[in-house]
């Protein structure tokens, strides 16, 4: 079965790159703009919990440190490795503390967030 | 001492006694005048026209020192001073002609004693009166008045000489207000003579009325010792044609001489001249007044304290600033007049200015009531003639505005960098996609142009980098993650990575350090990728480059060297720069926004190192930078 990845920012085009990519790399994805839906996951969510979360520090209004560090704080989703992006520089230190799993800078290279995933799946998997 | 009558030392002569004798009525009355002579303390002597003495009253010893006795028979005439002799006897001959007539002289007679004597004597030609027939000397002993008179004419030439000679001007009227002298000074001052005041009244000057001073010269001519304050007196008013003097300022001093009576003789004024200190005067408050203008036009705070903090000049915008005015600071403290904090704040530079000497360039957060305000400030002493500082300068501009625009201008390139890199992000990984997707394919072609427009997402992503530091730089938040690392691997690293852009010069490496330092792996590397990088756009026209490493005791040096189109002179301390770009028609050609080497030069500065450039003109560049082991 393919390992499932959540992709939330709030710019459409990332979404619709980070989408293509995935799929074309043999994932299952969900990309979004709602940062509502990341906040309420759980094991009884539709379709399952995520193998990964690929989650943009900005989002329009919310904070997606604020939603890494509840994901983290949850029973069900901490264990989900969880990958920070951001076109932000500091954001690499900050993302940390709420325990983000890896920080990718924008603008990324494919490969790089493909391998980049695969590890922390692997990771995860053990 | 009054003389009493003598019979036995005076005896009348023989005519005088011969009548005195036949005409009993006048006994009495002989009596009477013999007592009046014999007991004045004028002496009385009757001379014949030969000039011997044929009587003499009982006085004549008191003056002479002869006895009666032993004066008369004596020419008269050989008593008296050569000097005086034929003075005398001009005089005697005169009276000799004319009967009845007199005459009054003042000749030194010679005393008993060797000494001389002055008298005073009148002689009186009665020689056709039948009672006398004689001449008549009355005389009295006058040195005392004559060594007095001498005194006083000496203590007048004296006088005279003196003011003559002054240096004041001084100028003697009447109490009716003529001029009676001036000294030399007085005409040098007020380019006149005396001639030309002979209708000049004093106290009929309209000039000094009109300059309000004539009550103080009236007070002068009313006896009482006056100071006349200064005025600018126009000569050419008062004595037309008389003088080129235009004016003077001169302040004076007048009084009167008074004589015993306590009468008025003179009036003595003196004048001094003080037109140069009042040009000066005049000078100085222009240039003072000049001073002020400019300091008050500007618009940065202004102020000078002496050495104890005490304000000695400040101008309008520090009035304004600091809402008080130059009157209520002026003599007092910054503790006197601002709450001990902003005292406390603003005092702390003067004093390392007074104690370094030097100049004092600083910049500074000002409380104010709207905020703080940001000040670049200089501090400076100031020093008197004999070098000493006696003075505090402090010259602030307000720069808070310029700071806000630069700040909104920092984060707007900030923020404008992070919205840019998010489309690049997604238009990257579409390309990627894309050229993985033709990687299968067959239409090569295609495949190519795809993976150009990848080089150039990859260029314009490091623009956008750029401008992020430049932003991070200029807002203080250039933050840095040092580590040990080699230097030589880095360079190797950097320009493996760079080779895979397929230039056409080759990269040589020539790399000799073993010892590792610490160091920002990715920001080091930034540098190396921007000085190669500008090698190899600066020499389209050669086949090298070359990266070389060293190290010494203290430090690491790398440099870059190509064989390009070189940086002429006088731009090569600019380049190092924020937007610097050298000027010309060839380096125009080269695209960059002119922050790569500024960038580069602040992450070197942030190791300690150094960056600098060697270069020639058309023949090529070299860029070193430095960073110390500690």
């Amino acid at each position: 079965m393919n390992k499932k990845i959540l992709v939330i920012d709030d710019d459409e085009g990332i979404l619709d790159a980070l989408q293509l990519m995935l799929t074309g790399a043999g994932y299952d994805v969900e990309a979004t703009v709602n940062v509502e839906y990341a906040e309420k996951l759980n094991k009884k969510t539709n379709g399952g919990l995520p193998d990964l979360i690929i989650l943009d520090m900005l989002l329009s209004g919310k904070d997606g440190r604020e939603v890494c560090k509840k994901l983290k704080e949850k029973k069900d989703t901490k264990s989900i490795p969880i990958l920070m992006i951001s076109a932000h520089p500091k954001a690499q230190n900050s993302v940390k503390n709420v325990g983000a799993d890896d920080f990718l800078q924008k603008p990324f290279d494919m490969y790089e967030v493909l391998r980049v995933i695969e590890k922390k799946i692997k990771k995860a998997d053990q | 001492m009054g003389n009493k009558i003598k019979d036995k030392n005076g005896s009348l002569p023989s005519a005088l006694a011969a009548k005195t004798s036949v005409e009993k009525a006048l006994q009495e009355s002989e009596k009477h005048f013999r007592a009046l002579i014999e007991n004045s303390t004028d002496a009385i002597a009757l001379i014949n026209p030969l000039g011997k003495v044929i009587y003499a009253s009982p006085s004549v010893q008191k003056i002479l020192g002869y006895t009666p006795e032993e004066f008369i028979g004596k020419n008269g005439l050989m008593l008296v001073h050569p000097q005086d002799r034929s003075m005398t006897m001009r005089e005697l001959s005169r009276i000799l002609l004319k009967p009845g007539s007199n005459a009054t002289v003042e000749v030194r007679v010679k005393h008993k004693n060797g000494s001389w004597v002055f008298v005073e004597s009148r002689g009186m030609n009665l020689l056709l009166d039948p009672n006398v027939r004689a001449i008549v000397s009355n005389f009295r002993d006058i040195t005392e008045r004559r060594l007095m008179e001498d005194k006083v004419r000496i203590s007048e030439i004296r006088y005279r000489t003196m003011i003559e000679q002054s240096p004041m001007s001084t100028q003697i009227l009447s109490p009716s207000g003529i001029t009676l002298m001036v000294n030399r000074a007085w005409e040098k001052l007020w380019g006149a003579k005396l001639e030309q005041l002979k209708d000049y009244n004093m106290l009929k000057d309209k000039q000094l009325v009109e300059l309000g001073i004539m009550p103080y010269v009236k007070k002068g001519f009313n006896g009482e010792p006056t100071h006349i304050p200064a005025v600018r007196y126009e000569p050419s008013k008062t004595v037309p044609n008389a003088t080129k003097v235009p004016y003077r300022w001169v302040s004076a001093i007048i009084y009167p001489v008074k004589d015993d009576e306590g009468d008025i003789q003179e009036v003595v004024l003196i004048h001094e001249d003080i037109t140069k200190q009042k040009i000066a005067e005049e000078k100085l408050r222009q240039s003072e007044q000049q001073l002020q203008a400019i300091l008050d036009e500007s618009p940065a705070v202004i102020f000078v304290k002496d050495l104890e903090g005490r304000y000695f000049l400040i101008n309008r915008q520090f009035e304004k600033i600091f809402n008080i005015s130059r009157s209520k600071i002026k003599g007092k403290t910054d503790y006197e007049v601002f709450p001990k904090e902003t005292a406390d704040h603003v005092t702390r530079h003067d004093r390392r200015v007074v104690k370094t000497g030097k100049p004092l360039e600083f910049e500074e957060v000002v409380p104010h009531k709207d905020g703080p305000h940001t000040y670049i400030s200089v501090k400076f002493p100031l020093y008197d003639e004999s070098g000493m500082i006696y003075a505090v300068c402090g010259i602030a501009t307000d720069i808070t505005e310029r700071k806000q625009a630069e700040e909104r201008k920092d984060d707007f390139i900030s923020v404008a960098s992070h919205e840019l890199r998010t489309p690049i992000t997604s238009i990257k990984i579409f390309n990627q996609i894309l050229e993985q997707r033709l990687k299968s394919g067959k239409d090569k072609k295609l495949l190519e142009h795809v993976e150009k427009m990848d080089v150039q997402i990859n260029k314009l992503s490091v623009l956008i980098s750029d401008l992020l530091d430049l932003a991070r730089i200029r807002s203080g938040k250039f933050k840095f993650r040092k580590e040990l690392l080699s230097i030589d691997d880095l360079i190797k690293e950097t320009v493996v990575s760079l080779a895979e852009a397929e230039t056409k010069q080759t990269i040589i490496v020539k790399g000799q350090v073993m010892k590792k330092v610490q160091a920002d792996r990715y920001r080091i590397g930034q540098v190396l990728i921007n000085l190669i990088s500008n090698a190899i756009k600066y020499s389209p026209n050669s086949d090298r480059i070359v990266v070389q490493s060293k190290q010494d005791t203290e430090k690491v040096t790398v440099s870059v060297t190509d064989f390009g189109i070189g940086i002429p002179k006088k731009a090569q301390d600019k380049i190092f720069e924020r937007f610097f770009r050298v000027e010309g028609k060839e380096e125009k050609t080269y695209p960059g926004f002119g922050i790569g080497l500024y960038v580069s030069s602040e992450i070197v500065k942030r190791h300690n190192g150094k960056i600098w450039v060697e270069s020639e003109k058309g023949k090529g560049s070299t860029f070193y930078f430095t960073i110390p082991f500690k």
